[in-house]
């Protein structure tokens, strides 16, 4: 498989503290991958500079065989790479429909009407079809989880960055939710998932990233990730891991 | 107080209210997208001012051609300066943003003041109005000058409430607003927004500076006095709300009206008339920190 997104000795620092240590990882087109770590690994940093939110101060990030860094987030929305943060991004005071619509025409790339019919199917898709006139504020928060799905679907992306996305999610919401991430992957997007929900990844995920004080540690099958030591020192400590 | 005294203040409310909501709601569509405090804002009503009296006095432009032409010059003013001056605010450039906000657009009002007053002289002018003569309705009488001029301000707000609201433009800078963020992640370019955001501020506050002009002069300190109004309507109406920027103008302009002859001695009446507006702000602020249609962790 064609290598879709490659980071290359990257590196950065918050004062004296290493959050990203020369990491470097190579993503082909389709893959599901899960990123884990403790709190304070660099995951979330990692995503951050993928998505053009941070700069590197070392290394290289290459999309689609063309360099990125330093590229502005939107223009990464753009080119197809879709992120959601950990906390929800998205407009309350606008409704469902125009939180779709400010995505999908910010470009004039296509008409209002192009536009709307396939916001419709996503909403659809998202069962959030009788929401659409519905501001954004009144929601709760599995449906604007669910709206910020709907949101990044609208920007087409190739390549999915989700944060943390069953945070807070009732568990029959989170199985729809695995099942969006598995359809939209079936259909080619690859997509890097971080979330301190281990059932979630290994069910989902093929392959699992382990990142530790900005260092990558393992990566590997969900098996290999469950066996390794390194991993399992990283999140109960030395003691326990031998324990 | 008779019915006939009760209308023409209310009129005359209306009227400056509607020239404060102009110069206000500029401040607040800037303040909400770009999240600074545009301390050159009563400089760029001043060059509004000097456009449109330029347009007029040198190129012999007809009223009305020449408000298009103040707008549209505040408007490539205000893109500029955003470009230059302020974008740097929000790329990372920038060690200490927001003190480096507070004193560069202080910076750009102390220098267009003196730039004003070198190339203009301290002189007042005062341009032709948009309309001459009186309006009479009934036993009312209005200035034309007035009339057009607050008529013109209330079409601009209009067409901006409605730009902001129903087009997918002002629908992405409403967004940008909300979060700046969330935004970039939906594809929005937040500089775009912040350019579209500064120079329809200053073509707000220019506009202003064109129609009140004829009414009472043009000079370099013409900004002064307005943009503290400007200011107390923002605080008041709730910082960066749009619909609190154009409620707070007329209830600023309305109180400014009355409170005028509701003081028996009508030159210590005017004498006070700055102050009105202050009374009012400490009175809200005291019940509604926030202002009358601000939230407490409000955003845009």
């Amino acid at each position: 498989m064609a290598e879709q997104l490659v980071v290359d000795r990257l590196t950065k620092t918050f004062g004296g503290i290493v959050a990203l240590n020369g990491v470097e990882l190579a993503f082909s087109a389709g893959e599901l991958i899960g990123l884990i770590g403790p709190n304070g690994s660099g995951k979330t940093t990692l995503l951050n500079i993928v998505s053009g939110y941070y700069t590197a101060d070392r290394g290289q990030i290459t999309y689609e065989n063309q360099p990125i860094a330093g590229t502005s987030p939107h223009k990464l929305a753009r080119i197809g790479i879709g992120r959601s943060f950990q906390v929800t991004k998205v407009f309350r005071r606008l409704t469902v429909m125009e939180n779709m619509l400010v995505s999908g025409l910010s470009d004039w790339s296509e008409t209002r009407s192009q536009a709307s019919e396939r916001a419709t199917a996503i909403l659809e898709d998202l069962k959030l079809t009788r929401l659409r006139d519905e501001r954004a504020s009144n929601l709760s928060g599995g449906q604007l989880k669910l709206l910020e799905f709907a949101r990044i679907m609208m920007l087409q992306p190739k390549l999915l960055l989700l944060d943390e996305p069953f945070g807070g999610v009732h568990p029959e919401l989170k199985r729809f939710m695995y099942d969006c991430i598995r359809k939209w992957n079936a259909a080619g997007i690859t997509i890097i998932l971080i979330s301190h929900d281990m059932g979630s990844i290994f069910e989902l995920c093929r392959r699992v990233v382990t990142l530790s004080y900005g260092d990558i540690i393992c990566d590997g099958t969900p098996e290999e990730t469950r066996a390794d030591k390194g991993v399992l020192e990283a999140y109960l400590g030395e003691h326990h891991a031998s324990a | 107080m008779s019915l006939l005294a009760i209308s023409e203040q209310a009129i005359n409310g209306l009227i400056i209210g509607s020239f404060y909501a102009l110069t206000a709601l500029g401040l607040a569509v800037i303040f909400g997208v770009l999240r600074i405090v545009n301390f050159a804002h009563g400089e760029l009503y001043m060059l509004g001012g000097y456009a449109y009296y330029l347009a007029i006095a040198s190129l012999g432009i007809p009223p009305l051609a020449a408000i298009l032409i103040a707008v549209a010059a505040l408007f490539v003013i205000g893109a500029a300066i955003e470009g230059l001056l302020i974008r740097p605010i929000h790329t990372g450039k920038i060690d200490r943003p927001d003190e480096y906000a507070i004193m560069i657009t202080f910076a750009l009002s102390v220098f267009l003041l003196n730039l004003a007053n070198s190339v203009f002289g301290p002189w007042p002018q005062r341009p032709e109005p948009l309309m001459r003569g009186r309006v009479e309705i009934g036993e009312l009488i209005i200035s034309g000058d007035r009339l057009a001029a607050a008529s013109a301000a209330i079409v601009m707000i209009a067409i901006v409430v409605f730009a902001l609201r129903y087009t997918w433009a002002g629908k992405a800078v409403r967004a940008v607003s909300q979060d700046r963020q969330a935004a970039e992640i939906y594809g929005i370019s937040v500089q775009r927004a912040g350019l579209i955001a500064f120079g329809t501020g200053a073509a707000l506050a220019g506009l202003a500076g064109a129609l009140i002009g004829p009414v009472f002069n043009v000079v370099p300190i013409m900004g002064v006095v307005p943009v503290i109004k400007a200011y107390i309507i923002v605080v008041l109406g709730g910082l960066g709300s749009i619909p609190g920027a154009i409620i707070g103008a007329i209830i600023l302009g309305q109180v400014e009206s009355f409170a005028t002859i509701l003081i028996p001695d009508p030159s210590r009446a005017l004498a006070y008339k700055d102050a009105y507006g202050l009374i009012v702000l400490v009175a809200v602020l005291l019940l509604r920190p926030q202002g009358l249609f601000g939230t407490k962790d409000r955003r845009a």
